[in-house]
């Protein structure tokens, strides 16, 4: 009898044994925040820290979502129902790091990355979670607002008190939140010791560390056809930002109208159908890609190296593709036949 | 059978004749069945293994070593497969299986032995462990030797669910077969040895 | 058959059902067929592009296809061909292999080759 039981006790226990284990799994986490799917990969971590650890960084772009909405009840909505009156008003706490970080990436970029134009954006409906249908707004009314140059360098901040001289200034973070939220949770749980975690943004990432001895690798998605048109590998920390024409965007008469708004137009910026920039602080990597994108064929070269970016990829309206010497060293493309590729030195 | 200076001698029991003849079977059965299309590629029923079982059942555990190794070795000859891939894969299958018989043979478990019946192993239990055992052993040895990536578990649950199936049906057979040969009362066996 | 039998038959019905949780994934369509020799990812073939290919294992040339989203093992030189009867493969978590020629193929969807995918 108690051979039999032995028996069966080890039969039971490997049948046990079988379903647990795993601990150098990576763990992902996928919720919504931000208006989009927010995707938390973690390695090397204890699973039973594992729900903690996810609930407090849904906690945080929770938080980080109501505080920047534009034009939601909160902190920054409220901004941008007092800015026009142009009197001094109180800034809340929490938005003035997020406003002096995006004013200073907003100089260097000068002034394609502008934060400051929340109106255009709201003209062309770009504002709201789903995107807008056509017609584009009038002709005149864009021109008004670009006419007025609403600036980052209109608004005046002495301590916690905030003031705009340009009634055109509003706020909207659009293509700097996301970074900044990223780098505030990776922050966050590097201070609870975590060593290896990609969190992934809509598509837009942090990675740091690796899964064990492989590095995380990260797909960049073909801005046209379905798949995956490069691969990298993260080296330490990088965030890797891409701002393309097929993010948000409407088809009228023919003609794609996209989220990213060039400031001194007025409309969606044209040379470029994505933009991708690799950079330590996803910040920097948010502002720099809406800039890049932005300044087209003739500047941007100039506006990366003042933002201190040198690993870009630019695919151009002709599926052509433009690398800086950095990032050219270390993608690998994934598509066959290869796509025709050039090289360019940022001065 | 003396014959001057070299001598051998050869003394062939009754009991190593039916052994040889069950392992000749065994190997009739091998070969038919790798004649025959399976409903999965790569997987065989297996049904070879009716013998092995109940040689073990009426010779011992050492008869059936002898019987599969047979089988293996006389079945690869006649396949032209010996020393292949295919060879080792079925040999390292046949050895998991007869290590799994030892140890049931050892620890008493089988009905055989002494004891009562309702907590010893019939020729069921015995067959759809061994089947579990030539699986995992076989699969085990090609993750070793061919293709040592992850993709291979994805295999696994299709594959240890058609060792079931056919460990169950030789088991069914394998009972069969034993009360033909030895009548109802399997566990009347002890005394026969 | 005895008690012990049918608890041992149970038991590994069991063990059986679980391994099957552990090792199941949904099936999707696949977005690469992986080409292991051994235990080395040798290549990455984009299930969109139509090709064939030939891979060098120990025993000889193992011929792959690559057709409408699908992949497939041509020629291999196994005595079974066990791996070109498998047929086409064309969801995530689908594999066939050719064991004597130590050459695998195996459907990967986008999460399973990248950690992250940038847009």
């Amino acid at each position: 009898m108690s051979v039999n039981r032995i028996l069966v006790l080890i039969l039971l226990a490997l049948a046990l044994l079988a379903c647990t284990g795993r601990s150098n799994a990576v763990f992902r986490d996928e919720f919504l925040a931000m208006g989009t799917l927010v995707s938390v990969s973690l390695y090397g971590v204890d699973e039973a820290r594992v729900p903690g650890i996810s609930r407090q960084i849904r906690d945080d772009f929770n938080y980080m979502d109501g505080a920047w909405h534009p034009w939601k009840a909160g902190p920054l909505g409220r901004v941008n129902e007092l800015l026009p009156l142009q009197g001094r008003f109180s800034l809340p706490p929490s938005l003035k790091p997020v406003l002096l970080q995006a004013r200073e990436l907003s100089r260097q970029s000068e002034g394609l990355f502008n934060p400051a134009i929340g109106g255009l954006i709201k003209l062309w409906g770009f504002h709201r979670d789903e995107p807008p249908t056509g017609p584009p707004p009038p002709a005149a009314a864009i021109a008004e607002l670009v006419a007025q140059k609403p600036s980052m360098d209109d608004l005046h901040i002495e301590g916690f008190g905030i003031r705009s001289d340009n009634p055109a200034v509003l706020l909207d973070f659009g293509g700097f939140a996301k970074g900044y939220a990223i780098d505030r949770v990776i922050e966050r749980l590097k201070s609870l010791g975590i060593e290896n975690v990609i969190v992934n943004a809509g598509g837009d990432l942090r990675a740091v560390g690796s899964k064990g001895d492989q590095p995380w690798r990260i797909g960049v998605r073909h801005p046209r056809a379905g798949g995956v048109l490069a691969s990298l590998e993260i080296h330490g920390d990088e965030s890797v930002f891409t701002s393309g024409d097929y993010e948000r965007f409407y088809e009228y008469q023919g003609r794609r109208y996209h989220h990213i708004i060039d400031p001194r137009t007025g409309y969606p910026a044209r040379d470029f159908v994505s933009v991708t920039v690799i950079h330590g602080s996803a910040a920097v990597a948010d502002a720099a890609s809406t800039a890049l994108f932005v300044a087209g064929k003739r500047d941007w070269r100039r506006i990366a190296a003042r933002m201190g970016v040198e690993q870009v990829m630019l695919v151009d309206d002709q599926g052509e593709i433009i690398l800086t010497p950095a990032m050219a060293e270390r993608v690998h493309f994934e598509v066959e036949p290869r796509p025709s590729l050039r090289v360019e030195r940022l001065p | 059978m003396e014959s001057g200076g070299m001598m051998l001698r050869l003394r062939a029991s009754e009991q190593d004749h039916r052994i040889a003849q069950l392992a000749a079977l065994a190997v009739v059965i091998h070969v038919l069945e790798s004649a025959l299309p399976s409903p999965l590629p790569g997987v065989k029923p297996g049904l070879a293994n009716v013998i092995t079982l109940a040689v073990l059942f009426i010779y011992g555990l050492r008869a059936a070593i002898w019987v599969s190794l047979l089988r293996v070795l006389a079945g690869s000859l006649l396949a032209g497969t010996f020393l292949s891939p295919t060879f080792v894969l079925s040999l390292g299958g046949a050895v998991s299986s007869l290590l799994l018989m030892a140890l049931l043979s050892r620890t008493g478990l089988l009905l055989a032995a002494p004891g009562p019946a309702d907590w010893r192993l019939g020729p069921v239990g015995v067959a759809v462990l061994a089947a579990q055992a030539h699986m995992l052993g076989q699969f085990a040895l090609a993750y070793v030797l061919f293709i040592p990536h992850p993709a291979l578990l994805g295999l696994l649950p299709v594959l240890l669910g058609m060792a079931l199936v056919f460990g169950l049906l030789s088991g069914y057979i394998g009972r069969h077969l034993l009360r033909q040969l030895v009548g109802p009362d399997v566990s009347a066996l002890e005394s026969n040895r | 058959m005895s008690r012990l039998d049918r608890l041992l038959v149970a038991l590994v019905g069991l063990a059986l059902a679980g391994v099957t949780v552990l090792l199941w994934r949904p099936a999707q369509q696949g977005a690469w067929a992986e080409v292991l020799v051994g235990a080395e990812v040798v290549r990455r073939l984009p299930l969109d592009h139509a090709q064939r290919i030939e891979i060098g294992g120990r025993l000889g040339t193992s011929v792959l296809e690559v057709a409408q989203g699908r992949v497939r093992f041509v020629d291999s030189p196994c005595p079974g061909k066990l791996c070109v009867h498998a047929g086409w493969l064309r969801h995530t978590g689908e594999s066939s292999f050719c064991l004597p020629n130590g050459v695998g193929l195996r459907i990967a969807g986008l999460h399973e080759v990248y950690d992250a995918i940038n847009f």
